[in-house]
């Protein structure tokens, strides 16, 4: 009577499971082929799982650094989107007060009173035309903030980046 | 590969800005890391700075962290993506599936062995290992994390976004490669004794 072998996939499967299928065990008890190629197979996995792949000792230590590096440009990033943004109001203020002049800015609080506000949808047309360059400064003040605050992110960026290199 | 203490605490520590309590992440977690990473990247010099990108990029992504997978699957992927975005940017070709079947194999260099250099007097882990480094990338990272990280289908599967039928054949074939592969090269006798 023909022996059916188990094949290359079977053996594998067996040794996947432990060597917990009955029916495989029992053909391999009186199958001197198919022994062979588990004990081939058995060798090989061995010989796979002995493999040592290991990374520098100070790896998790450099790594923790680059880490704190990191998190310390981050909060000085923060910290300085701020402290800009203080600033770039400021200047925006400033730059409002200069071009248009403080009387004018003052204007309307002189010569509007909230019950006219509301009474007339003229008035609300009225306070456009008044604060029509102070929106539009408010806005050139937002976009150099804008500005600011990117080109801050970069260099903290670059200085986290920096660092990192000089350490490893 | 288990955390001695509880993960979801320990990510949870960390999120409040107990920084420190990484370290424990780092090292429970940079063999697995260094396993998919050293199979990914041939470049000896990219491989570390690569392994240490993904604690970074794990760590600023730490708050996605859901809870749902194990932090071993999801640090696992990290690394596994971050490896593939290396490859791509350095326009280095995954070899995928070029392998159709066992006579496919043979685009992999054989180095010429002479007589004297049979493996009776080789070290069979140095031969086999040499072996394992011509797999392609996906084969040799499937036999790393089932073997030396002892992960499941499922896990490989979640870390390497391909079906779980597909980890299983992909490490089955990968198995009966090296073995062939072996077996052409040095005397049966002297390979499995």
């Amino acid at each position: 009577m023909a022996v059916i072998h188990l094949s290359d996939n079977e053996i594998q499967q067996y040794l996947d499971n432990n060597k917990n299928d009955e029916s495989i065990t029992e053909h391999l008890s009186f199958c001197e082929s198919c022994r062979t190629l588990l004990n081939q197979y058995q060798s090989l996995f061995e010989t796979i799982e002995s493999e040592k792949i290991v990374l520098n000792e100070d790896f998790s230590i450099n790594t923790m650094n680059l880490i704190r590096r990191m998190d310390t440009a981050e909060s000085y990033s923060y910290r300085n989107i701020v402290l800009i943004g203080i600033v770039g109001i400021v200047i925006s203020l400033l730059s409002m007060v200069y071009i248009i002049g403080y009387e004018v800015i003052l204007q309307p609080f002189k010569n509007i009173h909230l019950n006219e506000m509301f009474a007339y949808k003229e008035t609300a047309q009225s306070i456009f035309d008044r604060y029509g360059s102070i929106l539009k400064i408010a806005f050139s003040g937002s976009i150099i903030l804008l500005f600011f605050t990117k080109l801050d992110n970069l260099l903290s960026r670059l200085k986290a980046s920096r660092l990192s290199i000089f350490s490893l | 590969m288990v955390l001695c203490v509880d993960e979801n605490n320990l990510v949870k520590r960390i999120l409040e800005g107990n920084v420190n309590e990484y370290q424990l992440v780092i090292d429970n977690y940079k063999n697995l890391v260094a396993h998919i990473v050293f199979k990914m990247i041939q470049n000896q010099a990219d491989r570390e700075d690569i392994c240490q990108d993904v604690f970074v990029k794990a760590y600023k992504n730490l708050k996605s962290f859901k809870f749902e997978s194990k932090l071993s699957t999801w640090i696992g992927r990290i690394a596994y993506n971050t490896s593939l975005n290396h490859l791509e940017k350095k326009k280095i070709p995954l070899i995928d599936d070029m392998i159709s079947d066992e006579s496919g194999f043979e685009y992999i260099k054989i180095d010429a062995i002479s007589p004297e250099d049979s493996a009776d007097r080789r070290n069979i882990s140095d031969i086999l290992l040499k072996e394992i480094d011509k797999l392609p990338q996906h084969y040799k990272v499937i036999i790393s994390l089932y073997h030396l990280d002892e992960m499941n289908y499922k896990e490989i599967s979640d870390i390497t976004n391909l079906p779980e039928g597909t980890v299983k054949s992909h490490l089955f074939r990968a198995r009966k490669l090296l073995k062939t592969q072996l077996e052409k090269q040095y005397n049966k006798e002297d390979l499995w004794q």
